[in-house]
């Protein structure tokens, strides 16, 4: 039974890039470590060459390095953003779902949404539940 | 080979819910050798087998105790007065598997991170704790012994042989019966998986984090100062003078 990982897009994403990042990163101190093996048996051009690509490994780490503090910030924001609605979603849902199903006589874009909402994977996906949430949200701010 | 998975949650946080679910929790229908018979279902994270034990404390709320209901093979309440070591403890006192894996909560991982990081430790001569990286700054890459294999395998090293407990790590359970528990003197608050740690590097074993794969933390964790680190270090020395590692668990 294969279930899904992650809970929304967003995050997917950006947990995905900031491990591939990291992985890249990871990658580049063996590549410093690599680099020097069997230096001694090396002509003086191959030595050379080591010594060029050590630097160009060290720079590129600093480069990766500070990408990778933005994407840690972002994740961390939207991570914040995923369990503030996740929070918000399980304390109001069923108000905002009553006070919806109430006013639906007055909207016809509401009742539209009620009426073709998948309750079953509602139930089973957090995301759509969340983005649900917020459309009946502005829908309800939009009528009153 | 199966793997107990501790987790602890001592917050009531939802994050506990969706950082085990970036773990990778699937139930997975096993191979049937003949027709016919009962098909068996068995729990995986990271892509290997495992039995999941949860710690719970009173403050974590029913939907969070709920959601691990049909995954863990037990959860187990915690008395709120106890510290993570002691309640790290009483998880490890119902591990029989032959490996035992420490789950932080807040941290994200890639699919098969668990069957990266058994291949480590089963691999490995002398493992101590096998570690997936958050950073590899301090670290060295470096090639160890290997057990089955005539060669070595590569493994980030770090320069105080001790690998940070804010990312998900491995140990052989031979170790809670060569080793014991945690400590669970709370000068050493925040350090006790250190002093673990450090019982194991004087026991012959090489603490590392894997080298093919990588985690995200998200919430860094918050050590009381650095009087506990320097007590858990002198009291491994004075273990060491004693010649016994071992602290009942």
């Amino acid at each position: 039974m294969m279930g899904r990982i992650y809970p929304n897009k967003d995050l997917e994403f950006s947990i995905s890039e900031l491990i591939d990042l990291k992985n890249y990163i990871f990658s580049l101190h063996k590549r410093l470590a690599l680099l020097r093996e069997d230096y001694a048996n090396k002509t003086p051009y191959e030595q050379n060459e080591v010594a060029i690509t050590e630097y160009e490994t060290i720079c590129k780490i600093f480069r990766m390095v500070e990408k990778l503090h933005k994407a840690e910030e972002n994740l961390s924001s939207l991570t914040k953003i995923f369990y503030a609605d996740v929070q918000e979603v399980s304390r109001h849902w069923e108000t905002v779902i009553e006070l919806a199903k109430q006013k639906q006589s007055d909207s016809i874009a509401l009742k539209h949404l009620l009426y073709n909402v998948n309750w079953k994977e509602l139930n089973e996906r957090i995301d759509k539940k969340i983005e649900f949430y917020h459309q009946l949200k502005k829908h309800l701010i939009s009528i009153q | 080979m199966k793997i107990t998975v501790c987790y602890l949650i001592n917050a009531d946080d939802i994050s506990s819910i969706y950082s085990f679910e970036c773990a990778n929790y699937q139930v997975k229908e096993r191979e049937q050798e003949f027709e016919n018979t009962e098909i068996e279902y068995y729990k995986t994270l990271g892509g290997e087998e495992v039995d999941i034990l949860v710690g719970v404390y009173p403050n974590v709320s029913k939907r969070v105790v709920d959601f691990f209901q049909d995954k863990a093979k037990e959860i187990i309440e915690i008395p709120l007065e106890y510290t993570p070591a002691q309640a790290y403890n009483i998880l490890f006192r119902k591990c029989f598997n032959s490996f035992v894996c420490v789950l932080p909560t807040d941290v994200f991982l890639k699919p098969n991170w668990l069957s990266e990081l058994s291949f480590f430790s089963e691999n490995v001569d002398n493992c101590g704790f096998a570690g997936v990286p958050h950073t590899v700054l301090n670290c060295t890459y470096s090639p160890v012994v290997t057990k089955e294999f005539e060669g070595f395998l590569n493994v980030f090293l770090p320069a105080n042989m001790t690998i940070k407990t804010d990312v998900p790590f491995l140990f052989n359970t031979k170790l809670l019966f060569t080793l014991g528990g945690l400590t669970e003197d709370t000068t050493m608050h925040g350090y006790e998986f250190y002093h673990y740690q450090l019982r194991a590097i004087y026991s012959g074993l090489v603490n590392f984090y894997i080298s093919s794969t990588a985690s995200v933390v998200i919430a860094k964790r918050q050590v009381n100062d650095d009087n506990a680190k320097k007590f858990a270090e002198q009291n491994v020395q004075l273990m060491r003078k004693q010649k016994d590692f071992y602290i009942a668990l």
